[in-house]
């Protein structure tokens, strides 16, 4: 064998906490020298719960109980990712639905927003650099081909830093199958709890809609915002047909929950006959609605590890979803 | 799920080029001036849409061209005898290279779009090498490229069937145990590196299953073949290489450690280099060494600058300990040149492939 001289140039669920309980998600970043923001979104029957005042909410860092200064931050401009999976899996009319929806959600984005794509085949390309979405963008040049490398498109998604005064949110769209990424699952969860980002999880199951109905008896609307079916609708709705042993709707869903679960995003199931841009509309609508609470942490050390615990005080059934914590300085 | 093997396609298009040319011309005239200048015809073979049809074109056209009679000597026309210009290899011998040789080449030029016939192609080509007794250099070096090609498959079945023919003309030849350990290994590749299409897909999916107790038992079977060729000077960088990723997969980090030593001191080649200290890398992040494991990736990245896998590793590490500015930088320029051409490490699970250009040159120098 003659080698070669030198390197070839080719060659949780978010253990969805009710009633007071309640499970961290959002940035949780400092707004001024000490004072840390946690984005916290309050959930009825799958639906966001509006009008929450501060006092409705009890915020613990460390199990200590802290004083909330502000909780009306929302309309903070958001960085957006999209983290796209452009492999083989989606060549010809998913491509199109990707690329349709992908211009849909430049038009959801406010003129102080920002976004920018991340395709992901074996390699990683930022189709479009961070930018005011107004700006011109190349996503009809988007292809699809190769494998996925999706857990280092989303750990490279979320590295990013938080800009200050802004939101940062990414959102995944994928089948949750990662064949060629050169880190692992237990990587990508751990840049997810250091990283300042919510992330939210879109995942088009083949005749998910179907699957559903049959199972609910009910009907799933088509193209329309509500088509967004929960992971928790549709996993009840479709459990019982799941392949014995799998336990799982798609490829690492068990991975992507806790992912999302810790960043305090949500995960969401779509039928591949949905409208991408309606999917990330709804998340979009949803993120500006949550609450961004403010304070300033008191009788926990600053350093190291936060564990944070976010409650409503009302009565109900309520599901509050919230960033399990942060990293101190 | 994509159909063509990703490694087979990042090697191929540096190697072949990716451009057709336009309509196909037959198998015969292609073959005839390949065998007069088989450079100037390369890029034309991956011009040939079906392999299945020039394979049975070779098959009518192989006894007609071995059975020809030779062409008309320079003598006879006029010119005077040059004893130097007299034939060293004899014509039959000749002509059954020209026609393995052109369908060994064909075959690795439509390999990473039909793979499956192009197989088909290669085995055709193998039994008119394999009979061949005694076998001789060509006979090796044919089977030596062959065998990287069938290793770019990324079909353990497929890999083993073919290594059989190697060595029932080469008995005892380390390069085929070499190809059987690979065929064992090639269980941990990624579903989306093998061609899912072909007879053995199902097959090949359910041995992978990582956690399953066929995939133990083969990574073993893997680990002590390489164990066993480090005793081979030639291939002890790869065997040592090959045990230590095995060995990461298994999760014994600390033996794969002790398997790169031995390959750093003896290794020579960019493509196990970059390996070697992307491998380390890893292993060191299994013991929980990040800093170590640092180094090792920046190692593997002053081999090969902007490598998706050394540098993704390497940011994941620096965010992880918290050097949040440098895995930024890191990442944010990988996102802007990503290029598989890069990166060897998708070729790693292709075996030999990687010097299929290598290995096929001189095959080609057989052909007059």
């Amino acid at each position: 064998m003659s080698p070669a001289s030198s390197l070839p140039v080719w060659a949780s669920l978010g253990a969805f906490a009710v009633s007071a309980t309640v499970l961290a998600q959002t940035p949780v970043f400092r707004a001024a020298v000490d004072a840390v923001l946690v984005d916290v979104e309050v959930l009825d029957g799958g639906r966001a719960v509006t009008g929450l005042a501060t006092p409705d909410f009890e915020l613990l860092d460390q199990s200590v109980p802290q004083a909330i200064e502000a909780g009306s931050l929302k309309n903070m401009p958001i960085d957006l990712t999209l983290v796209l999976d452009t492999s083989g899996s989606v060549e010809g009319r998913r491509l199109d639905r990707i690329k349709t929806g992908v211009r849909d959600t430049a038009q959801w984005l406010r003129a102080d927003d920002r976004w920018r794509v991340i395709s992901v085949a074996h390699v990683l390309h930022e189709v479009v650099p961070m930018q005011p979405a107004s700006k011109p963008t190349a996503i009809d040049a988007l292809q699809a081909g190769g494998g996925t490398a999706l857990f280092d498109a989303v750990i490279a998604g979320l590295m990013r830093p938080r800009s200050p005064g802004r939101r940062q949110m990414l959102v995944v769209y994928t089948d949750g199958d990662d064949a060629s990424s050169i880190t692992n699952a237990g990587a990508m969860l751990d840049v997810g709890r250091l990283s300042d980002a919510e992330v939210h999880v879109v995942v088009p199951i083949e005749n998910a809609r179907a699957k559903v109905e049959a199972a609910t008896g009910s009907t799933v609307p088509v193209n329309k915002l509500d088509s967004l079916i929960d992971q928790a609708t549709a996993r009840a709705a479709t459990a019982a047909a799941l392949p014995a042993g799998s336990g799982q709707l798609f490829p690492n869903e068990d991975i992507f929950t806790e992912l999302t679960a810790r960043t305090g995003g949500r995960l969401f199931i779509v039928d591949y006959q949905d409208s991408v841009g309606d999917a990330f509309k709804r998340i979009l609508n949803e993120y500006r609605t949550s609450y961004v609470l403010q304070y300033t942490p008191t009788g926990v050390p600053r350093e190291g590890w936060h564990d944070l615990t976010v409650r409503v005080k009302r009565p109900g059934h309520l599901q509050v979803v919230a960033r399990k914590g942060y990293w101190g300085g | 799920m994509r159909k063509r093997s990703l490694a087979l396609a990042a090697v191929s298009l540096a190697i072949l080029g990716s451009g057709h040319l336009g309509a196909a011309p037959s198998i015969a005239d292609l073959f005839q001036r390949y065998i007069q200048a088989p450079s100037r015809v390369l890029a034309e073979l991956a011009t040939v849409e079906d392999l299945d049809a020039a394979r049975s074109d070779l098959d009518h056209l192989a006894p007609k061209f071995l059975s020809a009679p030779p062409p008309r000597a320079a003598a006879s026309a006029g010119a005077p005898p040059d004893a130097s210009a007299a034939p060293v290899v004899p014509l039959l011998e000749q002509r059954r290279r020209d026609l393995v040789t052109f369908a060994l080449d064909l075959a690795g030029a439509n390999v990473v779009r039909h793979g499956l016939s192009a197989r088909r192609l290669v085995e055709w080509a193998c039994y008119n090498v394999r009979r061949h007794l005694p076998p001789n250099d060509f006979d090796h070096r044919w089977q030596l490229a062959a065998l990287a090609l069938i290793e770019g498959e990324i079909d353990p079945e497929s890999l083993r069937d073919h290594t059989g023919h190697f060595e029932s003309q080469f008995p005892g030849e380390p390069r085929a145990a070499m190809a059987r350990a690979i065929a064992d290994e090639q269980v941990t590749a990624p579903v989306e590196l093998g061609l899912v299409s072909n007879a053995n897909a199902a097959a090949f999916a359910r041995a992978r299953n990582p956690s399953g107790a066929a995939t133990a038992v083969l990574l073993d079977r893997a680990a002590a073949s390489f164990e066993a060729l480090l005793k081979v000077d030639a291939l002890r960088p790869e065997a040592g290489l090959r045990l230590a990723h095995v060995q990461i997969e298994q999760g014994r980090f600390d033996r794969a450690l002790v398997s790169l030593d031995d390959v750093d001191v003896s290794v020579r080649d960019g493509y196990v280099r970059y390996l070697s200290q992307l491998f380390r890398g890893i292993a060191l992040e299994g013991l929980g060494r990040s800093s170590d494991a640092q180094t090792a990736y920046r190692a593997a990245l002053e081999t090969g600058p902007h490598a998706h896998a050394a540098t993704m590793a390497l940011a994941t590490s620096l965010f992880r300990t918290g050097q949040r500015a440098e895995a930024d930088e890191l990442v944010a320029s990988l996102l802007e040149s990503d290029d598989q051409s890069k990166d060897v490490w998708w070729a790693y699970w292709a075996g030999d492939f990687h010097l299929w250009g290598a290995l096929i040159g001189p095959v080609r120098d057989f052909v007059k």
